[in-house]
């Protein structure tokens, strides 16, 4: 195996530049990919960050406006122009300027790990070192280099085309694009839990949303779905306890008591294998309250294991700015990026204000904290206990928002004490 | 070389391009003067670096932003004159 002392790629770099310079009309086409720092020689650095500058102020970019540009960042020019002669030698082919980049990233990331890497060596040698404040040091920053892995998403009508394509074939093996709810009505209405897509699941305290998200999850998991519940409300075990519950059609306290009869005891020994069989592809978190961290967690699920949905219960959990309006902004906000950026389908739980709790007004959707919550959501769902109905257990779902498709409702029934949740197929188009 | 080679040089090339400008005019053709344009910039980027700090240099100068500039416009004026509607 050979060493290098520092991975670089002058050659690379100067073909880059080289191949800018007689072709300025193509800079549009890679200024997104590079990055000043990715180049290794200071003056490729500086001539780079010129570049960038006479781009946006709309100049022309030849030598001239370089070399300007250089003299007013107060560089050294001579060095800088000397690089820039000895690129136009490079004579590199324009047809290749993809690979010199890619090799240039390549080798800046290398540069990024090795930095990383020493860093956190040079922590853990202090005399009070932490191992898990540096593992969790290392994985951040580690993550943050392979979040530039990711690949940057067609923005040119022909990439969104063949990516709609794509979409288009699975929907017809499938039959669906992303996962089903396992409601039929919500499935009809809404097309299922299509990726990139924000759901907001809004009830008031006591009427059954925790159990609502967990029979969706259920469901998915079901199809070969990979989840993660980040669960700001209920301990991890609690939740586990009761999908035992919902699968064993057991009370969750009758479980935490161990008051089970022969039936219902061989029934949780089926639900937990079950469960145990879902392996990774069910993931709880019960200590996530920053967005930031949320974040991180996802990705690296993302990354290493693969993931369809995130279920977050629920959002006025989330810790962040002083004010309830600013924290849930930023919170739907965020979780709304974070779904395109993943390519998941986000489904969250939010409370809903007190003035809209009993309403039936169609066109009240006030979930507590933020007008944001409702206008990011592509499907806004809305649990109640139906008016004069006498049966406890049932549910009424009023799909409030659907921005591909008609509203609607249906019921559910609420089955208590195992909280399981039934689909009652019993609702109707609201409109038409 | 003197300064009488070095003005001669110049009127050729300044002959030169305007032989290829007059060109791309009547054939409605920017493909050759464009390449013209684009080497042109590329010798004279690297004398440009050589005259750093001379006067002579703030001259060669002028002649690749005046380069860049037509560039600009042949751009502009193809692309205009391509457009069948």
């Amino acid at each position: 195996m050979q060493y290098q002392d520092v991975p670089r790629d002058d050659e690379a770099e100067k073909a880059i530049l080289s191949i800018i310079l007689s072709n300025p009309d193509r800079l549009i086409e890679v200024i997104d990919l590079l990055s000043p720092l990715d180049f290794w020689i200071i003056s490729h650095q500086q001539i780079w960050t010129a570049i960038i500058e006479v781009f946006r102020a709309g100049h022309d970019l030849d030598i001239v406006s370089i070399r300007n540009q250089l003299k007013k960042s107060e560089v050294d020019v001579q060095p800088a122009l000397t690089a820039l002669s000895e690129a136009f030698n490079s004579e590199a082919l324009d047809t290749n300027l993809f690979n010199f980049i890619k090799q240039v990233q390549n080798k800046s990331r290398l540069r990024k790990i090795i930095q990383t890497i020493s860093n956190h060596s040079t922590a853990a040698y202090l005399e009070n070192a932490d191992a898990s404040k540096v593992l969790n040091g290392i994985e951040k920053d580690i993550l943050k280099i392979s979040d530039t892995l990711i690949e940057s998403k067609p923005i040119n009508a022909e990439g969104i085309i063949h990516e709609v394509n794509a979409d288009l074939a699975q929907s017809q093996e499938r039959g669906w694009q992303g996962y089903q709810t396992g409601f039929v009505k919500l499935d009809s209405l809404t097309g299922g839990l299509i990726p990139t897509q924000s759901w907001i699941i809004g009830a008031y305290t006591g009427i059954g949303k925790s159990f609502f998200i967990l029979q969706i999850l259920l469901n998915v998991l079901r199809q070969g779905g990979k989840v993660v519940l980040f669960s700001t409300e209920m301990d991890r075990k609690i939740n586990m306890l009761r999908l035992i519950g919902n699968i064993a059609e057991v009370g969750t306290i009758n479980l935490m008591r161990g008051s089970l009869t022969e039936g219902e005891k061989i029934r949780v020994e089926k639900a937990k294998q079950e469960l145990s069989s879902f392996k990774d592809n069910l993931i709880i978190y019960d200590n996530v309250y920053d967005l930031a961290e949320l974040r991180l967690k996802s990705k690296k699920i993302k990354i290493t294991n693969g993931l369809n949905i995130i279920a977050v219960d629920f959002i006025q959990n989330l810790r962040g700015k002083e004010s309830l309006y600013e924290r849930m902004s930023e919170a739907a906000v965020g979780l709304q990026q974070l779904a395109q950026e993943l390519g998941v389908t986000m489904i969250i739980g939010s409370q809903v204000s007190q003035a809209a709790a009993g309403s039936y007004n169609k066109e009240a959707i006030e979930f507590k904290g933020a007008g944001e919550i409702a206008a990011i959501a592509d499907v806004a769902l809305w649990l109640s206990k139906p008016k004069n109905n006498s049966d406890e257990s049932l549910r009424q779902v009023m799909i409030r928002k659907v921005r591909h498709g008609a509203p609607g409702w249906f019921e559910v029934k609420l089955t208590f004490p195992a909280g399981k949740v039934v689909d009652m197929e019993a609702g109707k188009l609201m409109y038409g | 070389m003197d300064n009488l080679m070095i003005e001669q040089r110049f009127e050729w090339l300044f002959d030169q391009w305007v032989k290829f400008k007059q060109k791309a005019i009547e054939t409605d053709d920017y493909t050759m003067y464009n390449f013209f344009l684009k080497q042109l910039k590329k010798q004279f980027s690297q004398l440009y670096v050589n005259l750093e700090g001379k006067p002579m240099g703030e001259f060669v100068g002028e002649i690749i932003q005046l380069a860049s500039c037509e560039m600009r416009e042949n751009v502009i004026k193809y692309k205009d004159d391509k457009i069948p509607f």
